[in-house]
């Protein structure tokens, strides 16, 4: 095989149907993978959760981030290509399809009429299309006589491509939105101030709000907050965000993502304050030299331990009791649950915790792809109504010098359907006209 | 009227509801296999009275839980065997061959008989749920996974017609070959463009939600899968490669992806749709 005959052989899949169709097959089951592996954990979980051979097996191919791994990238590339090569090659003749009006030469002479009738008699052809819904009609005058022509929902032609344009907008939107944005979360206590990674603004955290029905279940959470340019400290927005509400700038959303309980801790050493800070939930505290270290385990508002196991009966603060950790050159050296306010102490450490509050998480994403994507699903789902629903019809007449009608028309899609559409049509028009007719279907 | 109350009224409906579909599934099965019109009659009848039932039953549990009744595992489940139910008179009315009934009854009876081992507790809608994008979202899963329902039945038939002898009453009652691979085909088409409509309204409510439109969350891929399985059968057909039985047997094949995307995802696999 010569080198030019292996580059044609390339183009050719690259621009087939059937080889998009195997790629967009091999990339849906690759991605189940991504389905039944945990994704994105560190590769010593899965060293510690599999065997060698999936744990080799999953590193090797990257198993543990499927989505964003090399080869199902370049997947998704090549997949792009064939929908580009596909889209752009099939335009001209879909195009002709739909702009071009047939000569009527080669009309009258083709033998593969879908369905065809001759009608005699004095008959108005513009109202007959008009009777058929075809309102737009073309007229054209030749020496043997008139040809009218009527084209119906030309536009599914499109429908395939448009569907495909509309995929490869969405695909290559999704890839510029990972490339270009950024995904990140900021925490805190109402009166916390943070700068917004990969922005110029900071946010401050104004208020937290949970809505509590009274089973206490949430009805919603919302966290109010200002953004600030960074260097001048203007105030640049004002507002609040909360699930499915989230609060818009311009190049980024801030998200309400989550909660959790956090408290201020005093660190006492030997009785002299060495550190004070804010606590948030599954936070650890490690201080001088790492010989200490506090771990916020777990809280309970409304602490109850009757049954024996501790548990929270209200998210209310009534009885507010945190788990923790202490640990001591390295060692865990206590673990227990502790009242607001109560001394935890080991050696010459001493922590207080007090003030409990809830804090929010925020999400704050910005995606510039985004309005492509929506671009791309509008013109999918364009294309798929318009490949189902709107299949192109033609009808064609034409009425020679004696005053003889040919009347034929034509479909790509549903053809018998539409056969047996205008079979009926002509036959009730021709029996309301009292006409004779002479059909050969 | 009180909640319990409510709740007791849609339990009875939806008893009625799935007796009157196994009345019907009986009867669509007397009337193939004893082939006899009154059976079928009689089954056409039938599944038309547990549609009413069934459509009083989620409407009373609208009323009760004060949302539209598609919030959970039973609400869903109970909403999709309506999808397909309702698909199937559409399709039985349109190309009016009964013994469809005989293939599609059996999907509604599996789909309503999984809805019935579900809780039917009325529970307060979680923030994340609380979106007008969750009526759009999964009132055109319900349509989509109709289609595909009827479709999978209509692929069944085909694969089964060849087994019968060709008589009088099968001609009457059982398309033809190419007839059925048609219907299989607008069935799935009707599914296919609901499910795009599904995924496109997911990916914006997701975005206001969880901060991003897609996310390959278990459902969210296993969707994909089933879009990409029923797009090749698709362009199959337009290639001219796979019609008849291959394209049934990739219509049933395209069937069980749903059913894996709305009962194995919720159940075998981690998902942040979990409560779906």
């Amino acid at each position: 095989m010569n080198q030019d005959s292996v580059f044609k052989d390339i183009w050719k899949a690259l621009h087939s149907m059937k080889f998009g169709m195997i790629l967009l097959l091999i990339i849906s089951i690759s991605s189940i993978a991504g389905t039944v592996i945990p994704q994105n954990n560190p590769l010593s979980f899965y060293k510690r959760e599999y065997g060698s051979f999936t744990y080799t097996l999953i590193s090797t191919l990257d198993l543990h981030k499927v989505y964003t791994s090399w080869w199902f990238i370049a997947m998704m590339v090549v997949l792009s290509i064939n929908l580009t090569l596909c889209s752009v090659i099939r335009l001209p003749g879909l195009l002709r399809k739909m702009l071009h009006m047939p000569a009527v030469e080669k009309e009258m002479s083709r033998s593969d009429f879908l369905v065809r009738e001759e009608i005699y008699g004095e008959i108005d052809v513009k109202k007959l299309f008009r009777k058929a819904r075809f309102y737009r009609l073309k007229v054209q005058e030749t020496e043997k006589g008139t040809f009218y022509f009527a084209y119906k929902h030309r536009f599914g032609h499109l429908g395939s491509w448009l569907t495909h344009v509309g995929l490869l907008i969405i695909i290559v939107s999704y890839m510029f939105g990972q490339i270009t944005g950024f995904d990140t979360y900021i925490y805190g206590v109402p009166g916390v101030q943070e700068e917004i990674e990969h922005t110029s603004y900071m946010m401050s955290i104004d208020d937290f709000d949970i809505d509590f029905r009274p089973d206490y279940t949430v009805n919603q959470y919302t966290s109010s907050i200002t953004i600030k340019n960074s260097v001048t400290e203007e105030i640049m927005k004002v507002g609040k965000t909360a699930v499915n509400e989230p609060f818009r700038m311009d190049n980024f959303s801030i998200y309400q993502n989550g909660t959790g309980w956090a408290v201020d801790m005093l660190l006492e050493r030997d009785g002299e304050e060495i550190a004070e800070r804010i606590l948030y939930q599954s936070e650890i505290h490690v201080d001088d030299n790492q010989r200490i270290a506090l771990q916020f385990s777990n809280f309970y508002p409304d602490f109850d331990n009757s049954r024996g196991m501790p548990r929270t009966i209200s998210p209310y603060p009534n009885k507010p009791r945190f788990l923790y950790s202490v640990f001591y050159e390295g060692q865990r050296v206590d673990m227990n649950v502790a009242e607001m306010g109560q001394p935890i102490e080991w050696q010459e450490y001493t922590f207080i915790v007090t003030n409990p509050r809830q804090f929010t998480l925020l999400q704050i994403v910005s995606d510039p792809g985004i309005p492509g994507a929506k671009v791309g699903g509008l013109v999918l789902l364009h294309g798929i109504m318009f490949a189902f629903y709107f299949h192109p019809k033609q009808l064609k007449a034409f009425k020679d010098k004696e005053g003889r009608l040919t009347i034929w028309g034509d479909t790509i899609r549903n053809q018998e359907a539409y056969k047996l559409q205008i079979q009926q049509f002509l036959t009730n028009y021709d029996k309301k006209q009292g006409g004779n007719s002479d059909g050969a279907y | 009227m009180e909640l319990t109350r409510y709740i007791q009224l849609e339990s009875n409906f939806f008893n009625i509801a799935i007796t009157m579909y196994v009345i019907s599934m009986a009867l669509y099965f007397l009337f193939f296999v004893g082939k006899n019109e009154k059976h079928g009659k009689y089954a056409t009848f039938f599944i038309k009275i547990a549609f009413i039932f069934h459509t009083v039953a989620l409407i009373t549990r609208g009323a009760a839980a004060g949302r539209v009744p598609l919030t959970n595992q039973y609400e869903f489940a109970t909403s999709f065997a309506w999808g397909i139910a309702l698909c199937f008179m559409v399709f039985e009315y349109k190309y009016n061959f009964r013994a469809m009934g005989a293939f599609v009854s059996p999907i509604v009876f599996l789909i309503i008989g999984y809805a019935a081992m579900q809780s039917k507790d009325i529970r307060p809608l979680m923030p994340a749920l609380q979106s007008n994008w969750l009526v759009f979202h999964v009132a055109t899963a319900v349509i989509g996974y109709g289609g595909f329902g009827v479709a999978c039945g209509v692929s069944f038939m085909y694969l089964f017609k060849n087994k019968f002898k060709e008589d009088a009453f099968f001609k009457k009652h059982m398309p033809s070959l190419e007839k059925l691979d048609l219907i299989s085909y607008r069935a799935i088409a009707l599914g296919f463009l609901f499910l795009t409509l599904c995924i496109a309204t997911g990916a914006i409510w997701a975005e206001q939600a969880w901060g991003r439109y897609w996310a390959w969350d278990p459902k969210e891929t296993w969707s994909f899968i089933t879009w990409v399985i029923y797009s090749i059968y698709l362009h199959a057909r337009i290639m001219k490669e796979w019609s008849g039985r291959k394209a049934a047997l990739f219509s049933i094949i395209g069937f069980i992806c749903v059913l894996f995307t709305y009962i194995g995802v919720n159940t075998l696999l981690p998902s942040i749709h979990s409560y779906a």
